[in-house]
């Protein structure tokens, strides 16, 4: 095969640590699928589900290419922390719905469904309308105000050193314990689907995640979680037709036969199974509405559009894709009661789904569409993992360089060239750190930790964000208490609650009853910041108060030097 | 503060506190409810829509409750990207002047 001469200029301007770190990546995965066309033109009953292994080759290769075009466009901080401010309303609407659309809310919401029925819509509505509230009460002022981290609202008329230390903190521990329960899962999936050994998962989802963030920050970033979206979006749609095409697409006849199936003899939609006393219930619901309020990496998509008017386009694009995979994957859900429980080769001697619930999805998959489509969904769910944890490592690294190296080391006084180069090695860093908690955390439970981000996103980071833009008492003191509150106390609550308390450590009943403690951590980070800042009586408190007039006036029209540049 | 006495700036602050914190106490009020009557009273919700059905009045609620949220974002995003968005470029050359 001869290159043309223009081949051959990009490939001498081709970073020679990407191609290594491409072949350490796919090293394994490579291996593994010559591996698999040995076996499998040796014998019939080859372990591996090749077509997964070739779906999954083929997304990283069309991602690869993605990310080798966003590092070129990538020149600036600006553009490796936010694409330069130049994703689409549309663009942005798909890459934060892939957001949403993670791994656990596929396999986890229709095992969910599979196993409590109706419970599973209460948890996948309170999803959708989590992502509404940003945008009534977050997305606007937010945009109007920030520029890479959600940090800057805070730190626009309070201290910079001290609020931004804090929500430094919280977002590396967010980001850093999301991490670890996505890499952790990815190992067991991959493990389990690729026939790879847990390590070499867990590595090649981590130098994967790498790449894409090191090489093409935000811009390679957003791109894979547009694909990833529409990959699992398509496939959802496929698994949900297929299994009401089984109930000749009369829903009626799907939940009464799913009813039927049960051995209690109970509906499927009979509420209370997952959810049974009502300050749970508010509980639960306070988690799903204020959580994605506060995730750092969520937040941090909004700075990528040009203005406010296409954050609110974005917020509509991604509410109309969870709210029809939310419903797909409920009524997929319910399907896959009657559908599994009828076949024996997916059920334990007790009745059991094979591997858990949460492989109700990849069971289905294989029922519905043979070995083709159990290929291309466990791919597809593969690839949802590694476009997640690359959102992650990314709103991690950004809290090292923009607000630790850029403001609180250098006091705003860092070159672009150097925030960028922070940014690469702190994504580098955050990477590694995150294949090394995925290796000591395996076979660990880590269904703690999501309970544990979602409430200390709503706790920690939401709180504050909320009063630094809509009330002028709050001052660095109150910001700081608030933030800290909310996240040692959402830590402590979980610690004693079901999910580690009882489940973990093996004591019989919790110390503090619900598995997400928002009813709790919520108002303690409101009432300790309110609290710290009215009894704030320094001069610098008065001058914070005296300067959310100027905030406000930015927050509601938009910074004119920030909205001419963009 | 010359924008902030502005009567559009007025406007612009009212129109927005209406709309968005109205909708967002809309959403947590059926959402917070709809999972509370969940737990306190499921045969509510257990109620069939049609003598026959298997599909009950819950599960055409939270259905409804997520399509409900779009159509209030996307009522939103129309409403504030023509009406908002004219009053905010008004404000901004002002401000800028």
């Amino acid at each position: 095969m001869k290159l043309s001469p223009a081949a051959l200029t990009n490939c001498k301007n081709f970073n020679p640590v990407l191609l290594f770190i491409i072949f350490v990546c796919l090293h394994p995965v490579c291996a593994e699928a010559a591996e698999a066309t040995q076996i499998a033109s040796r014998t019939d009953t080859a372990g591996i589900n090749v077509a997964a292994v070739f779906t999954f080759i083929a997304f990283v290769i069309l991602t690869l290419v993605i990310t080798v075009y966003a590092s070129r466009k990538t020149r600036s901080a600006s553009d490796y922390l936010a694409a330069g401010g130049r994703i689409s309303g549309v663009q942005n609407g798909l890459a934060l719905a892939g957001d949403f659309m993670s791994a656990s809310a596929i396999l986890g919401s229709v095992g969910l469904a599979y196993l409590h029925g109706f419970d599973a819509l209460v948890v996948t509505t309170g999803a959708v309308l989590g992502i509404a509230m940003i945008m009534f009460l977050i997305v606007e002022r937010l945009r109007n105000l920030g520029q890479y981290t959600f940090s800057d609202v805070l730190a626009f008329r309070l201290k910079q050193r001290p609020v931004r230390i804090v929500a430094a903190i919280s977002t590396l521990v967010i980001s850093l314990c999301y991490l670890t329960a996505q890499m952790v899962g990815a190992g067991a999936l991959v493990e389990a689907l690729f026939r790879i050994p847990y390590h070499y998962a867990v590595a090649t989802t981590g130098c994967l995640m790498i790449l894409y963030v090191a090489f093409g920050g935000m811009l390679a970033t957003t791109w894979v979680q547009i694909t990833k979206a529409i990959l699992l979006l398509s496939g959802t749609a496929f698994l949900f037709l297929g299994v009401l095409s089984m109930f000749d697409f009369n829903l009626n006849t799907l939940i009464s036969e799913a009813s039927a199936t049960l051995d209690s003899g109970k509906s499927v939609l009979t509420p209370g199974s997952f959810v049974n006393d009502p300050v749970s219930a508010i509980s639960l619901s306070l988690a799903f509405l204020f959580g994605p309020a506060g995730l750092p990496h969520v937040l941090m998509r909004f700075f990528t559009v040009p203005d406010a008017k296409e954050a609110r386009r974005s917020v509509v694009v991604t509410v109309a894709c969870v709210a029809i995979f939310a419903t797909m994957i409920s009524i997929t859900g319910l399907g896959a009661i009657t559908l599994l429980k009828q076949q024996p080769h997916y059920l334990n001697s007790d009745g059991s789904l094979i591997g858990g619930s949460n492989m109700a999805a990849i069971h289905l998959s294989e029922f519905i569409g043979g070995e083709l489509f159990l290929g291309f969904f466990s791919a597809v769910v593969f690839a949802t993992i590694l476009a997640v944890v690359s959102g992650l490592t990314l709103s991690a690294a950004s809290a090292v360089s923009h607000d630790l190296f850029t403001h609180v080391f250098r006091q705003g006084k860092s070159s672009d060239a150097e925030q960028l180069k922070v940014s690469r090695v702190a994504s580098l860093v955050i990477g590694f750190i995150a294949i090394l908690l995925g290796l000591i955390f395996q076979g660990q439970n880590v269904g703690a930790l999501t309970a544990l981000v979602m409430t200390m996103a709503a706790s920690a980071n939401f709180p504050v964000l909320f009063l630094a833009m809509n009330w002028r008492g709050l001052t660095t003191r109150g910001a700081v208490t608030g933030c800290l509150t909310g996240l040692i106390f959402a830590l402590i609550c979980i610690a004693l609650g079901p999910l580690v308390w009882v489940d973990v450590l093996g004591f019989s009943s919790p110390l503090v009853p619900f598995t997400y403690p928002t009813l709790l951590t919520i108002p303690a980070a409101f009432i300790m910041a309110w609290l710290a800042s009215v009894t704030d009586t320094s001069t610098s408190a008065q001058l914070e108060r005296k300067s959310f007039d100027q905030q406000f006036i930015y927050s509601e029209i938009g910074q004119p030097n920030l909205i001419s540049k963009t | 503060m010359k924008t902030i006495e502005n009567p559009d700036f007025k406007k612009l602050v009212k129109l927005r506190r209406l709309t968005g914190w109205g909708a967002a106490t809309f959403l947590t009020l059926i959402f917070a409810g709809t999972t509370a009557i969940n737990a306190v009273a499921p045969s509510l919700l257990m109620t069939v829509i049609y003598p026959g059905s298997s599909i009950t009045v819950g599960f055409v609620v939270m259905n409804l409750v997520s399509f409900v949220s779009l159509g209030l974002t996307f009522s939103y995003t129309k409403f504030a990207n023509n009406q908002l968005t004219t009053l905010e470029e008004s404000l901004r050359k002002e401000y800028m002047r």
